[in-house]
C-alpha cells in the first residue's frame, strides 16, 4: 500500500501509531497531522495521490474530527476514485455520549471502521483484511 | 496515589518506546500546565477536553495512573463534581510526576 495519513492533536500519539505501522511495514509513506485544517490542505493538494486510509481522532481543539469530515464531504475528494481513502476513527469518544449513533451517518462519508485508542496491531489487520477482501470482490 | 508503572507496548521495540517517551512527557506536561492555567470555576469543558486528550495520549504510551487519573477527572466534571475538580487536577499533575519517575528509572530516558 502506498499511503497514510494520521490525524491526532497529540503528536505523542501520532509518533505511536506511526512507530506502529513503521513496524508493519505496510505503507510507503506516513503523513502525520496535528491540525485538522493542515490536513484538508494536504488533501486537496493531493486530489490526485490521496491516501488509502485516513486514521482520524475526533476530539481535537478548533476544527475537530466531525468538523473534519464535514469539511471532507464538501471536498468532495475520491468521490470518482475506485478506491477512495477509506477513513477509520480512532477515539473513545464515539463510544461515550451515544455517538455510536452517528455510525450509519459516518459510513456514508467513507468511514469504515471505529477503534478505541491504542489502537494496536491487531485491530489494523483486521482492517487490512476487510480492505483487500473487498479488492477481491 | 497508585501504580505508576509504564507498559511498554507489545509492538514496539523497547529502542523505539525510549525514543518515543520524552516526548509523549513534554507534550503531556505541556498539556497539565495549560490545564492548571484554566479558571476552575467557569473552565470545565475546557479542563475535560484537554483531560480527554492526555487520557488518550496516556493509555497510547502504557502510562495506565495518568490515563485513570485523567478519566476520573473527565467524570468529574461531566457528574458535575465541582468541588473535586481542583483534587482531581492535582492527582493528574501528581500522576505525571510520578510516571515520568518510573520511566527515567525503568527506561532510562533523561530526567
Amino acid at each position: 500500500m502506498q499511503k497514510v495519513l494520521l490525524l491526532d492533536d497529540s503528536k505523542a500519539v501520532n509518533n505511536m501509531n506511526e512507530a506502529l505501522l513503521k513496524s508493519m511495514e505496510l505503507f510507503e509513506e506516513i503523513h502525520k497531522y496535528s491540525n485538522a485544517s493542515e490536513a484538508l490542505e494536504y488533501l486537496k493538494v493531493n486530489s490526485n495521490a490521496l491516501p488509502e486510509f485516513i486514521f482520524l481522532d475526533l476530539s481535537m481543539p478548533k476544527v475537530d474530527g466531525f468538523d473534519f469530515l464535514e469539511n471532507y464531504v464538501q471536498l468532495k475528494l475520491g468521490v470518482n476514485s475506485k478506491c477512495p481513502p477509506r477513513i477509520i476513527i480512532v477515539s473513545d469518544q464515539l463510544f461515550e455520549n451515544n455517538n455510536i449513533d452517528n455510525t450509519k451517518k459516518f459510513k456514508l462519508i467513507g468511514v469504515v471502521n471505529h477503534l478505541r485508542k491504542p489502537m494496536d496491531k491487531e485491530d489494523i489487520l483486521d482492517i487490512m483484511e476487510e480492505y483487500i477482501e473487498e479488492l477481491d470482490s | 496515589m497508585g501504580n505508576a508503572t509504564i507498559f511498554l507496548p507489545i509492538e514496539i521495540s523497547m529502542e523505539s518506546f525510549q525514543v518515543l517517551l520524552p516526548d509523549f512527557f513534554e507534550e503531556i506536561e505541556e498539556d497539565f500546565e495549560l490545564m492548571r492555567l484554566v479558571d476552575l470555576n467557569n473552565g470545565e469543558t475546557e479542563i475535560q477536553k484537554i483531560a480527554h486528550k492526555i487520557k488518550g495520549s496516556a493509555a497510547t504510551y502504557g502510562a495506565v495512573l495518568i490515563a485513570e487519573k485523567a478519566k476520573i477527572l473527565e467524570e468529574c466534571i461531566i457528574a458535575n463534581l465541582k468541588g473535586n475538580i481542583e483534587r482531581c487536577v492535582n492527582e493528574v499533575g501528581e500522576s505525571i510526576r510520578l510516571s515520568h519517575d518510573y520511566a527515567v528509572l525503568n527506561f532510562g530516558i533523561s530526567d
